[in-house]
């Protein structure tokens, strides 16, 4: 089930809300989230629901192995027992997610004729495998004491405003919510407008960008030229960042309605100066994942960060997608990385903003087509486009890509939506504390809401991207 | 802060629940007018459906047709859409106009202005003949003969042409001056295959029962004429016929120039208006000649107030765009219809005639006064002398059934899209035409009819 559907929004979410808040004690809240989660996840993948739940025994059962060994001062013991967990957590994902990528590339490497199976990627398996699996790490490094009741553990895992894509919260983030959270009427109302401000983000500016992407890239009667491929990839760059910082917007606004508290995912990682910069404001919730259960682990900075940066971006290369785009888009992130951190540092500190800010912008749109462009030989033809250039009559604009004027309007919005213009706007209007500004922050997210209805009734378009990782 | 918060989420919860409950109230929609299609209803929970996901995406798109206002919130997002594609045209077509005039005055400058380039090419014909005279003679006959067929729209002939058009989205354009709606002309490569599993099934036919007569009507419409780049080749129609056999007698409503297709077609529909289908008739009735039928005396019918907006304004969901709605009449000789097996009348010709007609917004009067689309629709005229036929067809064929069915004994028209779901048992060739001693066979359609899986007959 995804937000920005009329069964989440008039059946599900206040069903959920209803018996959540008639239900009294927190033991009972918490049995309601979670058979509500199972039953969200349940919505779009009636099978795969065992699965996660099976991972989320896994985690529960070797998690409480790790405490009792290291209760007992078995340290051997309890490394056997996370490395038995990881094996199992990463397996299932390995299988699903892996499995055919591998066999296909040995196929054509060895020259062998090994079955793929073709399996459905169960939807939000990377999410709920690395929660899970931060939460077992954490247990054995002894940042956590392990969860003995399945329900509380079981509903940090599937906890549906979470659960499917993101943001990666971890266990010692919501330790304390999950057992003794409030849930109060002003926590209720600010999630409740941050959730519309989501669902206006994905429905009303995410699926028009998306729908003028997939227009230009999916048109094969004419070559685009260089103007139309940079109107898509700026599209798709305004669409990925709107539909998944619109769906953590709407995750952490469900999240305060019931009491918690998730940190926050993105914060305007289009106003960055440097890829490193944009790296820090873009889902932050992963980077530092890898950073704290990768990078450090494997040495940080102190010994061979080269190697290291490398190997984390390969693997978030890897973890968005089974595919070579992915970690060719990983490593090229890994190798800007680099060179920013060992060229180029003094030399931006240098620059004016605007130039940074181009930059920035111009090797974070080539890093959106390496990641939306899944055939290699498609992606360098439209790579060589994007910088040779090639004409396209106005005429043929308007033949060949007439419905993307439906969208384009939209683009305003997105550019301005970027910045931190509107927050701050309605951050001053909030702290001017006039009641009149207040009616008009109101008004406004109840016109989001009524927008949404319309586009949500009048469209059909609706398709969440980051459901695939 | 608390009262406020109290408030916002009050109202928000109104707003919810007022929908929630006023859909309820309402009870369950079955037909959108404006849409011209029946609606999605709330589906029954089983643990099956649920487990394929069926029932989710059911009940989702039920939600969607089922909301209060569901129809006009449609239209209000159409129209955002469209206002915006409205304006984003206007200012790109001002743009390129103003670059035309510019590039225009320069080239007169230096070049002179420059001449219409519109050409027609007439297909050639090669006769072998010995003596120059005959050989001369027979070429003016045959010169005349194409020409006259030609004239008369039966036979193809190539055409260049110029014309504006403006996008309106959805795939659709506009002729700017007869404001027609167009789509794109479809490509050989889109139906070659579909194309060849067609007309092998004909020709499969044709080859197991020789004893009947094979007859194929193409109609072409908007989607064989390239009207972005000015061409008419017939590409489509002379690739299909290609791939039937001698054993079929073919033609087609041949459309040889753009004012053919402005000419035959509604602005607003992709079917054939009243002129399109009266060429229609008198097509089948050429195609049929050796049958010597009297051609009826058809009269059109301007049904005096009824606006027809057709599936390409629904689907562009603008309905200022409308056709005059007009039906074809003929004094018909007494008989009978039978609709899937039950006797019953077929469309509302009287009724309209009589002004007696729905005037909503979005009616299909095309599929109301002509008749709809059943699997089986049967005359029976009782004029034992006469053949009986079988014509496989589509939703173009309604307004002319009765009048190709009059020439004969009993007339079958089957639309293969709906003849498994309402008939018993399923459609099968060698038994219809056995039992229903049937001489001729027509296949009659445009061209997704021909490129369509769907309408292949089995035997």
């Amino acid at each position: 089930m995804v937000f920005s559907s009329l069964t989440f929004l008039f059946i599900f979410f206040p069903i959920t809300l209803i018996v959540y808040f008639l239900t009294s004690s927190r033991k009972l809240r918490n049995i309601v989230l979670f058979i509500s989660s199972l039953i969200f996840y349940a919505w779009g993948e009636p099978i795969y629901v065992v699965l996660m739940v099976f991972t989320t025994l896994n985690n529960y059962y070797f998690s409480l192995f790790i405490q009792k060994a290291k209760d007992n001062d078995r340290t051997k013991i309890s490394k056997i027992y996370l490395v038995l967990s990881l094996i199992i957590s990463l397996g299932i994902l390995g299988y699903f997610k892996y499995y055919d990528f591998l066999i296909v590339n040995l196929n054509n490497l060895l020259n062998i004729n090994l079955d793929i199976h073709n399996l459905p990627l169960p939807i939000g398996i990377s999410f709920y495998t690395f929660q899970s699996i931060s939460y077992t790490i954490d247990v054995y490094r002894g940042k956590l004491k392990a969860q003995n009741k399945f329900i509380v553990l079981g509903t940090y895992v599937t906890l549906f405003p979470q659960l499917i894509a993101g943001p990666i919260v971890r266990y010692s983030t919501i330790e304390e919510e999950l057992e003794n959270r409030t849930e109060t009427v002003d926590m209720v109302a600010q999630g409740l407008r941050r959730f519309i401000l989501g669902l206006g983000k994905k429905v009303i500016i995410a699926n028009q960008m998306g729908f003028i992407a997939d227009n230009i890239f999916n048109n094969s009667n004419t070559s685009a030229g260089t103007i139309m491929i940079w109107i898509a990839l700026l599209a798709y760059t305004f669409q990925i960042y709107y539909d998944f910082s619109g769906y953590s917007d709407m995750a952490i606004g469900i999240g305060k309605m019931i009491g918690f508290n998730f940190l926050e995912n993105f914060n305007y990682p289009y106003i960055s100066k440097s890829i490193t910069e944009f790296w820090r404001r873009w889902h932050i919730s992963l980077s530092s994942w890898f950073r704290d259960y990768v990078y450090i682990p494997l040495g940080g900075n102190r010994h061979h960060a080269i190697r290291n940066i490398l190997i984390v971006w390969l693997l978030t290369g890897l973890w968005h997608g089974a595919n070579w785009n992915y970690i060719v888009w990983g490593v090229y992130y890994g190798l800007l990385l680099l060179i920013e951190k060992y060229i180029l540092k003094e030399v931006l500190l240098r620059i004016p903003g605007i130039i940074k800010y181009l930059y920035t912008m111009i090797f974070v749109v080539i890093g959106w087509a390496l990641f939306r462009i899944e055939d290699l030989s498609q992606l360098f033809q439209i790579l060589q486009t994007m910088f040779v250039y090639e004409s396209i009559s106005l005429r043929t604009v308007m033949i060949e890509y007439q419905d993307i004027f439906y969208a384009l309007p939209y683009f305003s919005l997105a550019i301005i939506g970027s910045t931190p213009l509107v927050k701050n706007s309605m951050e001053y209007f909030e702290k001017t504390k006039r009641k009149f500004n207040h009616i008009i922050i109101d008004l406004y997210h109840i016109s989001i809401l009524f927008i949404v209805v319309i586009f949500l009734v009048g469209d059909t378009f609706n398709p969440f991207i980051y459901f695939k990782f | 802060m608390r009262v406020r918060n109290i408030i916002f989420m009050s109202l928000v919860g109104i707003i919810f629940l007022s929908i929630i409950i006023s859909s309820l109230v309402r009870g369950e929609k079955e037909i959108s007018t404006i849409e011209n299609r029946s609606l999605s209803i709330i589906p029954t929970f089983s643990l099956d459906k649920f487990l394929e996901t069926d029932y989710q995406s059911n009940l989702e798109v039920a939600l969607t047709d089922q909301i209060i206002y569901g129809d006009r919130v449609k239209l209000l997002y159409n129209q955002i859409k469209n206002n915006n594609l409205d304006h984003i045209v206007s200012l790109l077509k001002r743009f390129e106009e103003e670059k035309l005039i510019t590039s225009s005055i320069e080239e007169s400058i230096i070049e002179g202005p420059e001449e219409n380039k519109s050409k027609i090419y007439l297909e050639s014909n090669t006769i072998h003949q010995e003596m120059k005279s005959e050989r001369d003679r027979i070429k003016r006959i045959e010169k005349e003969n194409i020409e006259r067929l030609i004239s008369m729209g039966r036979l193809p002939q190539n055409s260049s042409f110029e014309i504006s058009i403006t996008p309106r989205g959805s795939g659709h354009y506009e002729l700017d001056e007869t404001k027609h709606l167009i789509v794109r002309k479809r490509t050989s490569k889109d139906a070659d295959k579909l194309f060849e599993s067609k007309a092998n099934n004909y020709n499969l036919i044709a080859k197991n029962y020789p004893d009947l007569s094979y007859y194929c009507y193409y109609i072409e419409s908007d989607v064989d004429i390239d009207f972005i780049n000015g061409v008419i080749d017939h590409e489509l129609v002379n690739l299909f016929f290609g791939k039937l056999n001698s054993s079929i007698n073919k033609t087609a409503l041949y459309l040889n120039e753009p004012t053919d297709y402005q000419n035959y077609f509604y602005k607003t529909d992709h079917h054939w208006d009243v002129k399109g289908q009266l060429k229609g008739y008198e097509d089948i009735l050429w195609i049929l000649n050796d049958k010597e039928f009297d051609t009826l005396d058809i009269e059109t019918k301007l049904i005096e107030g009824a606006t027809y907006n057709g599936s390409k304004s629904r689907t562009i969901s603008d309905f200022k765009l409308k056709d005059d709605f007009s039906i074809l009449i003929s004094p018909l000789d007494d008989h009978e219809v039978y609709i899937n097996g039950v006797k019953s009348n077929y469309g509302l010709k009287k009724r309209y005639s009589e002004g007696k007609y729905s005037k909503d917004i979005g009616v299909n009067h095309y599929g109301i006064a002509n008749g709809g689309d059943f699997g089986l629709v049967e005359y029976r005229f009782n004029q034992p002398d006469k053949g009986n036929i079988l014509v496989f067809v589509e939703s173009f064929s309604n307004p002319v059934n009765e009048f190709i069915a009059s020439h004969y004994n009993n007339a079958y028209f089957v639309d293969l899209r709906y003849y498994d779901k309402s008939i018993n048992p399923y459609f099968d060739f060698g038994d219809f035409v056995d039992s229903k001693n049937i001489d001729d066979v027509m296949f009659m359609g445009y061209y997704f009819f021909y490129a369509n899986d769907r309408f292949l007959i089995n035997d």
